[in-house]
């Protein structure tokens, strides 16, 4: 087995954690803005008086009583309409937040991964004790070190990785 | 439409609709075979008595209005037999841009003419789209000719719901499209010149939707005014036919178009049954004539007769015309 030796533990970790975030963004956007734009308390009391109303609905026989029943479809199509009309606003800004947190996110790991592999780019993650023929070039590159594991390379392995690991993990 | 209590019934006639002198456009719709035809016709005549001008237009491909009034009727407003100002026009919702004449793009390069077999393509792609961009056409031509009523005598139920939802789906449509146009209009000019098509312009392409946006706006905005436009549900006193006046009116109250009128036909409204058959359809008939006054009490609910003769002629519909306003009175001797 292939001996390791961890060049800088700063750049390791920080590379996890960074691919960590990319992957978990999306979920993280979710989570934030639900807190923020959750429906209120007022549209959840007309979901529940809907839901009432529908259940009553299926117990009405509509060609025995037709005239209760359709009175009774008029005021759902009513609420429906009023809790569309209040919810629709409540998404279309919770999807701008959303996105514009992802954007955010995006950027920072961005940023953050050009910045690692410019000021990292002759330092490796870490080195093997032994041949890496016939990567060495590849996974060493732009390091001049024998068997090195680049910061680039480092963060494709650690991405592919924790991707295929957390992917079963998440909803 | 609301839930009221303690409403006083009202006047059970059509009365309301003559009387309002701000209608413009009137819709007569409802489940094939109710007497949707014979009613819009017979509307139409008793506007005519105190409008200016009034058109009837059938959009229902069986056009049973020439049926109706005895006489052949083409896609033009044509004067009906017997009457100074009462005129009739029957199209046919599936033709559509495919079938406009020639001269509808007269005095367009062939490049605008290329261009009319590739629209007529895409039309063609969407299911409905050319009935409903004829229909913005008849709108169009209507608008300009000026009549004081316009009464439509449509097609049943789900065809005519399509139809009068589209214009508020394609103001939407062709409103975003014109929007993108605005920005992309300079680069397609630009490609055009670089290949040698001078006098291509796009506008040239947006020009007419530019039109149509313009009259489908002008008659969403129209449509959903009470003051200008309301539709009339005719229906028979049998479950079906007024399940599907319901679903017509909850429809309608969705797309905000003003409904206070139906009408229910065929009823046997003799004072004695000459069968027994006829005394037991009597029966039937009322028992859904109760549950039309309990559902529809904010309504003007009119009740026409089923007659021993068919309604053709424009003498008969006169005279059937004149139930729309007066209660049948049924002869008082059984046969």
């Amino acid at each position: 087995m292939m001996q390791v030796e961890v060049k800088n533990w700063q750049l390791l970790y920080g590379t996890v954690v960074v691919c960590i975030v990319n992957i978990l963004m999306p979920h993280l956007a979710k989570y934030i803005v639900s807190w923020f734009y959750s429906p209120t308390k007022e549209e959840l009391l007309k979901l529940e008086e809907l839901r009432k109303l529908l259940e009553e609905l299926n117990q009405k026989s509509i060609k025995d009583e037709f005239a209760a029943y359709s009175r009774l479809q008029r005021r759902i199509n009513k609420l429906e309409a009023e809790v569309k009309k209040m919810s629709q606003s409540r998404i279309s800004a919770s999807v701008t937040v959303n996105t514009s947190i992802q954007l955010a996110l995006e950027v920072l790991v961005a940023i953050v991964t050009v910045i690692s592999i410019i000021f990292f780019r002759k330092i490796p993650v870490a080195t093997m004790k032994g041949d890496l023929f016939p990567f060495t070039t590849v996974l060493r590159y732009p390091s001049e070190l024998p068997n090195a594991i680049s910061a680039h390379v480092w963060i494709i392995i650690s991405n592919v990785t924790l991707k295929v690991l957390l992917k079963p993990m998440l909803p | 439409m609301e839930d009221t209590k303690d409403f006083e019934p009202l006047e059970p006639s059509l009365k309301n609709v003559i009387d309002q002198k701000s209608l413009r456009w009137i819709f007569v719709g409802g489940k094939g075979g109710v007497g949707k035809t014979t009613c819009s016709c017979s509307l139409a005549v008793q506007l005519s008595k105190v409008r200016e001008s009034v058109l009837i237009i059938s959009t229902d491909p069986a056009h049973n209005i020439s049926d109706a009034f005895d006489q052949k009727f083409s896609k033009v407003p044509t004067k009906v037999k017997g009457f100074d100002n009462l005129f009739a026009m029957e199209i046919d919702p599936n033709v559509g841009l495919t079938e406009l004449p020639e001269e509808y793009f007269e005095g367009e390069s062939e490049a605008m003419r290329l261009g009319k077999g590739v629209m007529q393509e895409i039309v063609g792609a969407f299911p409905g789209i050319d009935e409903a961009m004829s229909y913005a056409e008849v709108m169009k031509l209507v608008k300009g000719m000026n009549f004081s009523a316009v009464v439509f005598d449509t097609a049943p139920t789900g065809h005519t719901l399509r139809l009068l939802s589209f214009p508020q789906v394609v103001e939407r449509g062709l409103g975003k499209l014109m929007r993108l146009k605005s920005k992309v209009a300079p680069f397609i000019n630009q490609i055009a010149s670089l290949f040698g098509l001078a006098d291509f312009n796009s506008d040239m392409f947006s020009n007419k939707m530019d039109e149509m946006l313009s009259v489908i706006r002008q008659v969403n905005a129209q449509f959903k005014d009470p003051n200008q436009t309301t539709f009339v549900c005719v229906c028979i006193a049998e479950f079906l036919s007024l399940y599907e006046t319901e679903r017509l009116v909850q429809e309608l109250t969705r797309c905000g178009i003003d409904t206070h009128n139906i009408i229910v036909n065929q009823l046997l409204l003799r004072s004695s049954a000459p069968c027994e058959l006829c005394a037991a359809r009597h029966k039937v008939q009322e028992k859904y004539l109760e549950q039309i006054a309990d559902l529809y009490e904010d309504f003007h609910v009119t009740k026409l007769p089923l007659l021993e003769k068919e309604v053709r002629g424009a003498s008969a519909v006169n005279a059937f015309s004149e139930l729309l306003l007066k209660p049948y009175d049924p002869p008082t001797s059984s046969t």
